[in-house]
């Protein structure tokens, strides 16, 4: 079997420059921990440098790197070592209660919500966007999306009128 | 609340020395792949496979030279295990089903490019496209077509269409998860891509960039001249294309799956539930005609 060449300085560096933000903030969406996401990062780059997949566009580089972090999540969440530690939520500092209450709800979300709220959220993908980039169907995206809305308003209710603004 | 959580986030930056880290890691990595006294993994086992068939291939013959009279005592050479289970062919078919293994975690490959050209389609729309009606013509008792007659269908400029949008039609008996059901994917431009997260099953761990390697994963069956790749699991969990939550995990027992290409089309079609493996290749067979 022929060795796999690896990509590029450039195409990495390129990718670094350009994605860097997304994968670390998807992953500690994800973990909830800066350890985690530190390794996570770390991981999806060395994939992508050994990775032979061809991209037939930006979109296409982006829906896989996003879908490579969240494997390599899962994989984490999977692995023996995982299963028997206490996750560490840190203690994130915020400027605002509010920040630090509604950052506590979205963290409370089960992974498969925190996951679409932040990509819709945060990197202002759209449905149809989120269902290419996670391949899932895109009414499983709505779905999604408003059974965490739902969710955010139980556990937010109380605290602020967020009632219909979310 | 969008705002808030975006400028919460937005907040955040990545540490450098992550970003340190990773690029003395890349590089790490690059000059690992670089040193030619580097032997793959691959290249290890193929040098214990072809040790063991010398072996195995030796060992008879020196038996015979030393004049072992006693067979009795002659251990048998051993045989690799066997992980396809073949069964008498159904008319012009011969069946050879694949055994899946767990569900793997590693990440599928892409789908299509973003597209912006969608139509509402009837499926007689669909089969014009295609140019023949490529639904099964015998399906198990008791299960019922349970599809829209319409669907969005997404392009590409030059009118190929997408493969992230394939046909999906359901039968089945209910439309819960545990319903016992048969779905069938046609896709006119691809060839089944499902395969490739079976693969990933039945490797349990594997690289994901080598699509070609991975569709062309487990033993081939031929019906009525078509080479079909099948799949099964007696128990356990797969990704669901049947009832229920499509396209996510779902835990299922005799689980039966083919993807072909017939006509210059892509199918899959995933029976689960219930549906017995006789009852599954006559699907198939009544596709393939």
């Amino acid at each position: 079997m022929n060795q796999k060449s690896l990509r590029t300085d450039d195409d990495v560096n390129g990718v670094m420059d350009r994605y860097a933000d997304m994968i670390y903030k998807v992953a500690l969406s994800q973990t909830k921990n800066t350890a985690n996401a530190e390794d996570i990062f770390q991981e999806v780059f060395l994939r992508y440098l050994r990775s032979s997949q061809s991209f037939e566009s930006e979109e296409h580089r982006k829906a896989w790197l996003i879908r490579v972090t969240v494997n390599c999540s899962k994989k984490l969440w999977s692995s023996a070592w995982f299963r028997h530690t206490v996750p560490l939520e840190e203690s994130i500092p915020f400027a605002e209660k509010e920040d630090s209450d509604l950052f506590s709800a979205v963290s409370r979300l089960p992974t498969k919500y925190r996951l679409v709220i932040h990509l819709y959220y945060y990197e202002d993908l759209s449905a149809r966007q989120i269902s290419y980039a996670l391949r899932i169907k895109e009414s499983t995206v709505t779905s999604r999306l408003c059974r965490a809305r739902a969710l955010l308003r139980e556990l937010l209710k109380g605290e602020y009128g967020y009632e219909t603004t979310i | 609340m969008k705002q808030q959580y975006k400028a919460y986030f937005s907040a955040i930056t990545v540490p450098s020395g992550l970003i340190t880290q990773t690029r003395t890691k890349i590089a790490r990595e690059r000059s690992r792949a670089a040193s030619p006294l580097k032997v793959s993994r691959y290249a290890l086992a193929a040098a214990f496979c072809a040790l063991f068939l010398l072996a195995a291939s030796i060992l008879p013959r020196l038996s015979d030279f030393m004049q072992i009279s006693d067979n009795s005592s002659v251990s048998p050479v051993p045989s690799a295990t066997e992980s396809v289970v073949s069964t008498p062919p159904v008319s012009d078919s011969t069946i050879k089903i694949n055994e899946l293994g767990k569900l793997s975690d590693s990440p599928s490959v892409g789908s299509g490019p973003d597209i912006n050209r969608v139509e509402a389609w009837t499926f007689q729309d669909f089969c014009k496209l295609l140019g023949f009606d490529p639904l099964p013509a015998e399906i198990p008792e008791g299960l019922t077509l349970a599809s829209p007659d319409t669907r969005d269908i997404s392009f590409h400029d030059d009118r190929r269409v997408d493969f992230y949008n394939t046909w999906y039609v359901l039968y089945t008996d209910g439309q819960t998860e545990n319903s016992k059901s048969i779905s069938v994917h046609i896709n006119p431009s691809f060839i089944p891509y499902w395969s490739v997260p079976r693969a990933y099953q039945l490797q349990g761990e594997v690289q994901l960039d080598d699509v070609d390697a991975l569709l062309h994963f487990g033993e081939t069956s031929e019906i009525n001249g078509t080479k079909v790749t099948i799949w099964h699991k007696s128990s356990g969990t797969v990704w669901n294309y049947g009832a229920g939550a499509f396209g996510e995990t779902l835990d299922v027992t005799d689980y039966y799956c083919a993807d072909f290409e017939y006509r210059n089309v892509g199918f899959t079609v995933a029976a689960q539930n219930g549906v017995t493996q006789e009852e599954f290749i006559t699907v198939l067979e009544s596709i393939i005609k």
